[in-house]
């Protein structure tokens, strides 16, 4: 893990080209080219808050707001889980044909999608202060809303910690998956169709209050969606911090952190497993 | 001198089947690698790319790697570059690697060219401070101009191959690793390719090459090594591997040709059985003489005179069916006249396999008389010097009447090959001497 922490060090500058890379080549020739990197969202949430307060009726004041705050870091996690899968097996030719360490491509994935997130906070911020929010018991259960009204700073700190824990966990997940996926093609697949699914089992377009409340959910379904759900945690974190503006709690913050380490570990443990043979296999 | 790359007992194996094939279960398929402590090793059916392979590469060296296809070439010089690992054995670098395995790898066909430099140039290990001081070195090698500014998809395939070369032959290593991308563009760009090969040699640069093109060994490589199936077969100096790569090349050729030749038969003596309208045909060869009975492509003739088997042979009078330029052939044609036939004509007809006509005579041209024949007989012809430059051929043969009435024309008969180890170009080689004066 040390080797190749170190490794990734010194291929920074690669990194760092290939980021710039991916970022130029996707608006590359369209005409209102990075503006797409907030567009995108946008326009997403529009269809989420058409359809969740005209069709559906959801009952929530400012719900757009709720939305957008969890709607961003799905969109980067599950974008970068998407394109992880599949960039070994699609960055074969730098595998097969120049002396390049692996991990490099899926890393690539997770950051190019967290340049689209923050670029995304400019229009979030501003959103979500001139918008205005939903009220706390709209969006979180009673026994969450212990914590304390943290300060401007605190709140940057939670946020940046928390960026700093999906990254890990994505980041951990997405090396596990891009090495399994060069032997079994099939998880691509299994894994777009179980991003549609996971998405619908976080608190993102309905708040937590919804799963909770309902009391002819079957438990196993509640646990799954509320209790073992690592994004589910997250999503509620980003929600204290944007939202409700509390502290999402040191104790759950620590814990997050904790269980994303794990996942990192159990997917460079999985790379590792697998990648002396990626050159041939891709 | 230093040591540049040192192998030493290295194997490598692949596996023969996609791993998918060999599991039952998605289960399967990671537990099984997950906790093997080798699964590289322990699989049972795998095809051998490298076998016990040492090699000792001073620093300054040129070496070239040839063989066959399938033979490892490119496996070794994979391992070398560290791309994939041996299953066994050790490997040793001392210095900068660059591999010129692709040309323009990690392009990226929707941002500029100068983008892409950059890009593949940190790729190949250059740091962006280098890059920029050698930009315009690398754009001017590749001869792009205003062209470094547009998406490379918009790139040539010519203007695409020389900007990754130029990268890449800019990067400077200690050792370069190339594999069969030397011709790339134009005669003029292939120059300047070469000359920058020669100024790595002559800064005692260590390079390895792998390539069919055996000129190109020639002219660059102090040291040769051959692989065969995966095995060092040879390892010295330039021209004497060559020379036994070449002999063992044209056995191999020779081998084929004489498979094809025996092809040719069965497929005779299976439709014999078929073709009942035939009848005509198979007696003559049952009552075959010496030689082998033929089946060319097309055939036609009035069968008054049939010939029964032509054989090619060397001076020595062997069956052979390659030669070398200015060898000595043998064309035998054993025939059987049904009839008292007069004043009969017998021909070849020598076509490149594109279908050139090179060469073609017969007896009357050559005011050979032959009165009349009747049964079995043979005629043959001599070539004292065959002048074919490298090439494999097609041999017809005829027999006919002199008012041009064909007995039996026989087309496209079999292929001969004739090996020449002189880039000669055209189709033949006259005798011929050059005189320099004032």
């Amino acid at each position: 893990m040390k080797r190749s922490i170190i490794n990734i060090y010194k291929h920074r500058a690669l990194v760092r080209a290939l980021v710039s890379r991916e970022l130029k080549a996707r608006y590359r020739s369209s005409l209102l080219g990075l503006f797409w990197s907030f567009l995108n969202p946008l326009l997403l949430m529009s269809v989420y808050v058409i359809v969740f307060t005209h069709i559906l009726r959801f009952d929530m004041p400012k719900y757009a707001s709720f939305l957008l705050t969890g709607l961003l870091p799905w969109i980067w996690f599950s974008s970068s889980v998407n394109e992880a899968t599949v960039s070994i097996v699609a960055g074969g030719n730098l595998i097969k044909k120049v002396m390049f360490p692996a991990e490099i491509l899926p890393l690539v994935s997770v950051l190019t999608n967290l340049v689209h997130y923050t670029l995304s906070l400019v229009i979030l911020i501003p959103f979500v202060s001139i918008y205005g929010v939903p009220s706390m018991e709209k969006v979180l259960v009673p026994e969450m809303m212990g914590a304390e009204p943290a300060s401007i700073f605190l709140l940057a700190f939670y946020f940046i910690a928390l960026i700093l824990i999906q990254f890990i966990f994505t980041f951990g997940l997405a090396l596990g998956l891009s090495a399994i996926t060069v032997y079994l093609r099939d998880i691509q697949h299994i894994i777009t169709n179980l991003l549609t699914l996971w998405f619908f089992a976080c608190p993102i377009i309905y708040p937590i209050t919804q799963i909770l409340g309902q009391k002819k959910l079957p438990s196993l379904l509640r646990q799954i969606a509320v209790d073992f759900n690592p994004i589910t945690y997250l999503i509620i974190a980003y929600h204290k911090v944007f939202i409700c503006r509390v502290s999402p709690g040191a104790i759950t913050m620590l814990f997050m952190f904790c269980f994303s380490l794990l996942v990192l570990f159990a997917g460079y443990f999985i790379f590792e497993r697998f990648r002396d043979s990626f050159a041939e296999e891709v | 001198m230093r040591t540049a790359i040192e192998i030493e007992k290295v194997c490598k194996y692949y596996s023969r089947f996609s791993r998918l094939k060999q599991f039952r279960t998605i289960k399967g398929a990671l537990v099984r690698d997950l906790w093997r402590n080798s699964p590289a090793t322990t699989r049972e059916k795998h095809t051998v790319a490298l076998k016990d392979v040492s090699l000792k590469i001073e620093s300054g060296v040129t070496l070239g790697i040839i063989g066959l296809n399938a033979s490892g070439k490119s496996t070794l010089l994979r391992v070398i570059a560290g791309i994939t690992k041996p299953t066994s054995g050790r490997l040793l670098v001392n210095g900068k690697i660059s591999t010129l395995l692709e040309i323009g790898a990690g392009f990226h066909p929707e941002i500029s060219g100068r983008e892409n430099v950059y890009i593949n140039g940190t790729i190949l290990g250059l740091s962006r401070s280098e890059i920029r001081s050698k930009f315009d070195k690398i754009v001017e090698f590749a001869e792009l101009g205003e062209f470094i500014d547009y998406p490379v998809k918009t790139y040539s395939s010519g203007m695409f191959m020389r900007l990754g070369f130029s990268v890449a032959v800019n990067v400077d290593p200690d050792v370069l690793l190339i594999d069969e991308v030397l011709s790339v563009g134009d005669a003029v760009f292939a120059h300047k390719c070469y000359d920058k090969l020669f100024d790595y040699k002559r800064r005692k640069k260590t390079i390895v090459i792998v390539s069919h093109d055996l000129n190109a060994i020639r002219k660059l490589c102090d040291e040769v090594v051959w692989l065969h199936e995966g095995e060092m077969k040879e390892h010295g100096a330039t021209e004497q591997v060559i020379g036994h790569y070449m002999e063992e090349v044209t056995e191999g050729e020779l081998a084929r040709y004489a498979r094809e030749h025996d092809q040719n038969l069965d497929t005779v003596t299976s439709n014999e059985s078929e073709a009942g309208d035939e009848f005509e045909r198979k007696l003559p060869y049952k009552a075959q003489g010496p030689g082998k009975p033929v089946e060319p492509l097309k055939r036609w003739g009035s069968k008054e005179v049939e010939i029964l088997s032509v054989v090619m042979r060397n001076e020595k009078g062997a069956e052979q069916y390659v030669f070398n330029n200015g060898d000595t052939v043998f064309i035998e044609i054993d025939y059987l006249a049904h009839k008292r036939i007069e004043r009969p004509i017998f021909g070849v007809g020598i076509f490149r396999t594109d279908g050139v006509w090179c060469y073609g005579t017969n007896t009357s041209i050559d005011q050979v008389k032959i009165p009349c024949i009747d049964g079995q007989g043979k005629v043959v012809v001599r070539f004292d010097n065959l002048a074919l430059l490298d090439a494999s051929y097609y041999l017809d043969v005829a027999a006919h009447a002199e008012n041009d009435h064909p007995y039996d024309y026989l087309n496209q008969l079999f292929t001969f090959g004739v090996r020449h180890d002189r880039p000669e170009m055209g189709i033949f080689r006259p005798d011929h001497a050059w005189i320099i004066g004032d």
